[in-house]
């Protein structure tokens, strides 16, 4: 059924859809209002689940860990100073092969202090060893979400879904919410794992010096999840009619230049690529949405036409620059010998991404002949 | 002697850890562990932080205890608890007892924030201190729960701890939870009822239990279920016992032995004077005054 | 009931397709189908599934985990062993002589040994030197003095 809803109920809805069992979360904007959702759900007996009002992000992710290890469908949702918070225990999580789902409403990390969209958050968290997606409306957070549980549940390692603050979370579009009983077809009650079990006890997450084996058998799940992604994907779009792939890549085959990038400000560049295109420059547009595993097959085949590469991070790691700049490099990183990645930085702290913004990214990659220090929009003068 | 007498087991018999594993000698929070596990029975999952009870039950792939065990993160022992509570709840267990099991360091310190949460809450969960008064499993570092005048590697003499140690008890009873205990490894038949006790009762439930170390207490491993019998019998550690944060109930093992005899043996204390002995029996005395007082 | 994890056999009864009801002790009732032998005790409960050949798949999951191989490893740091390997009394300088004659069978030293390395021998107990670390707590609190510490011979 159509509804016009925020991201942020999307991701309430997607939960509430998944008939999840146990869920810990704490407020912080621009989440609070999935927690606020899903506790209304839960008081009206509408979501069958254990809503645990905890004390911190912390306490929100050592609850769904302990929740996942007994063998309950778990949920969590936070957002940059939350999500730094759990840190330790987003590694604690894909140690221990849970498939906790999260969604991540990204937002800049202080200080200075600011509650408005920045990729750097989740970025920041890309080595946990959980899986990120990356999604660019609310209807693709909904089914992120749905399709995220069943490959969580299958290769066991969590999964955070990120959507950018304010923009998505709090923009209403239209959002199609399934009805129960096609959810049920795609989404499964979870199949059986080593759990807590009083019939057979066992110790996890022990001290071990085999560890680096234990990360070797995490290395070989995350090398298989990229087609478990694909898998799920297309397994989706038999039965919802809507698929989104890892990688979503608009007039990329003939396109000169093509602008690669997560997230909202996508949908400005596939405007600013349509008219550049009636301007003559063919431009094409990749939008990222699985970050891990990094898709390479997937970018170097969207790439493989293309003279220039324009990668518009809204993100940045000091010292190195655009974490997505980094990562697309070293795909190309032995491919196509010489072809340029210019790396530009915009819209860290909320700062809109006008079309002027990307029209002047693409002036400026189609001028130089060469990619030369990292370009920030939107400066001061 | 009758050779033929039969064996009286003075506490219940089937026992849930396994023998091989990893405690010092002597030591006291195995102990402490080995009878509330007597008092909860097979249907327990326990949640243990990184402590000296997580390096006890041994490392991979080996388990010292019958019943299956969860390590967490040092902070989220009431939390991770309460996670579990709920995932059983979710799926329809309500018969299995859930512990959290930490020591005064994941208590009193880096776990108090989780164990607050869990208690307002009131989440069904028994939560365990085994109190072996320092952070021992890192080398005997100073916790909150260390008393006044102890060595220990971080107040190494002669700056030896100078502050009281936290009453971990009166901020439990502020939460006003259905059950608090404090209990001793000297009495392990009373430890054992209180554990009863507490599994009866829904809600939080605290018990904090006094474990003696001799790695960290600096005396020799025989005389761990003495000192453990003179901590109560001089009063530094009462036996009492509050529910619903009002109630209080007194045990009855006081035997007024003046404190000294109970820090004299322990290399811990070798630094106290006659001033500290006056300071600790004159707060002895204040405590047990305030005990009879609020048992009415 | 000495309880061994992962060798536990039991015969139960399972009433396939039919998930039965399940009391507070986790035994499943419902019209029994015949018994089969299994090495784990059977919560359908446990999580919930619409598979038919959910307890094939569930047993079939419980392999035998060991630490020779990469395949045979759990996926994460699951202990599978008990500690009952570990021989402890290596560890003692100094060991306990009880004296069977003196001992009332009190059980004190049963109860306040933290190894669990006093264990019952028909009517009398007995000291397990495998375990035993030399403590010494058995022979403080012996009412009757019946257990000596010598020490160890190496």
């Amino acid at each position: 059924m159509k509804k016009v809803i925020s991201a942020n109920q999307a991701v309430s809805y997607a939960v509430l859809a998944s008939k999840t069992q146990v869920i810990a979360a704490y407020p912080i904007t621009p989440q609070s209002s999935i927690v606020e959702m899903l506790a209304g759900f839960c008081a009206e007996g509408d979501l069958q689940a254990k809503f645990i009002n905890v004390e911190s992000e912390h306490s929100a992710m050592a609850a769904c860990i302990s929740a996942s290890v007994t063998g309950a469908r778990t949920f969590t949702a936070t957002s940059s100073q939350g999500l730094a918070l759990m840190h330790e225990l987003l590694h604690y999580a894909s140690g221990m092969r849970l498939p906790i789902v999260m969604a991540n409403v990204n937002r800049a990390l202080g200080s200075p202090f600011n509650l408005k969209a920045d990729l750097s958050d989740s970025l920041s968290q890309r080595d946990t060893g959980w899986l990120q997606f990356y999604c660019e409306s609310g209807q693709e957070v909904f089914d992120t979400i749905l399709q995220s549980y069943r490959i969580a549940e299958q290769i066991l390692l969590p999964v955070m879904v990120n959507l950018e603050g304010f923009i998505l979370s709090h923009t209403y579009e239209i959002v199609d919410v399934p009805e129960q009983n096609t959810v049920d077809r795609f989404l499964p009650p979870a199949p059986p794992r080593e759990c807590l079990d009083v019939d057979n006890p066992c110790m996890f997450g022990a001290t071990t010096d085999f560890y680096i084996n234990f990360r070797y058998k995490m290395h070989q799940e995350m090398e298989k999840a990229k087609a478990i992604c694909q898998e799920q994907d297309a397994q989706f779009q038999k039965i919802f009619g809507r698929g989104y792939g890892l990688v979503h890549s608009y007039l990329c085959e003939d396109a000169d230049m093509i602008l690669v990038t997560a997230g909202t400000i996508a949908s400005t560049c596939r405007i600013v690529a349509d008219r550049s295109r009636a301007k003559g420059l063919k431009v094409g547009v990749l939008r990222i949405r699985l970050f891990r595993p990094f898709p390479d097959e997937e970018i170097r085949q969207a790439l493989r036409n293309a003279k220039k590469v324009a990668v518009i991070d809204r993100d940045f790691s000091p010292g190195c620059g655009g974490i997505f700049a980094q990562e697309i490099k070293s795909v190309l990183q032995g491919t196509q010998s010489g072809l340029p990645v210019y790396p530009f930085i915009a819209g860290l702290g909320g700062k809109d991404v006008t079309d002027k913004d990307i029209e002047q990214i693409v002036e400026q990659t189609h001028q130089l002949p060469k990619p030369g220090e990292i370009t920030w929009i939107g400066l001061l003068k | 002697m009758d050779r033929s007498a039969q064996i009286k087991f003075p506490i219940p018999e089937e026992d849930l850890v396994y023998s091989g594993h990893t405690a010092c000698p002597g030591c006291g929070a195995v102990l402490a562990l080995k009878y509330v596990l007597k008092g909860l029975g097979p249907r327990t999952i326990v949640v243990i932080p990184p402590s000296c009870a997580g390096t006890i039950v041994a490392p991979f792939p080996y388990s010292a205890l019958k019943i299956p065990i969860l390590r967490i993160p040092f902070e989220s022992t009431a939390i991770s608890a309460s996670g579990v509570r709920a995932a059983l709840d979710a799926m329809g267990k309500k018969d299995i007892h859930v512990l959290g099991w930490a020591g005064d360091g994941g208590t009193f310190d880096i776990g108090l924030q989780a164990l607050s949460a869990a208690a307002e809450r009131n989440d069904n969960i028994l939560y365990v201190c085994y109190d072996n008064e320092a952070y021992m499993n890192t080398g005997i570092q100073r916790s909150s729960s260390t008393p006044e005048g102890t060595w220990t590697t971080t107040t190494p003499s002669p700056y030896v701890k100078d502050t009281p140690k936290k009453d971990i008890v009166r901020i439990m009873a502020a939460h006003k939870i259905p059950y608090i205990a404090t209990a001793s490894i000297g009495y392990p038949l009373d430890l054992i009822k209180k554990v009863e006790k507490a599994k009866e009762k829904v809600g939080t439930k605290f018990i904090l239990i006094f474990s003696p170390c001799p790695t960290g207490w600096r005396y020799s491993a025989e005389m761990t279920i003495k000192i453990a019998k003179l901590a109560t019998e001089t009063g530094v550690f009462p036996l009492y016992e509050i529910e619903d944060g009002e109630k209080y109930y007194l045990g009855q093992k006081h035997k007024e032995k003046p404190p000294k005899e109970y820090f004299s043996i322990q290399g811990r204390f070798r630094t106290m004077k006659e001033e500290d002995f006056r300071r600790v029996e004159e707060k002895v005395r204040k405590e047990r005054e305030y005990l009879i007082r609020m048992t009415g | 009931m000495q309880r061994q994890p992962w060798r536990l056999t039991r015969r139960c009864p399972y009433n396939q397709g039919d998930q039965g009801v399940q009391d507070s002790r986790g035994q499943v009732k419902g019209r029994r189908r015949g018994f089969i032998r299994r090495e784990l005790r059977l919560t359908p409960r446990t999580l919930e599934s619409l598979n038919p050949n959910y307890l094939k798949e569930f047993i079939k999951m419980k392999k035998r985990y060991s630490v020779k191989s990469l395949d045979e490893l759990p996926i994460t740091a699951i202990s599978f062993l008990t500690t009952e390997g570990n021989e402890t009394g290596e560890w003692r300088s100094q060991r306990p002589i009880l004296d069977l004659e003196k001992c009332n069978r009190c059980g004190l030293c049963w109860m306040y040994c933290p190894d669990n390395a006093i264990r019952t021998e028909g009517s009398a107990f007995q000291i397990s030197y495998k375990y035993c670390k030399g403590c010494g707590i058995c022979a403080k609190e012996c009412p009757k003095g019946a257990i000596l510490i010598v020490k160890e011979k190496r």
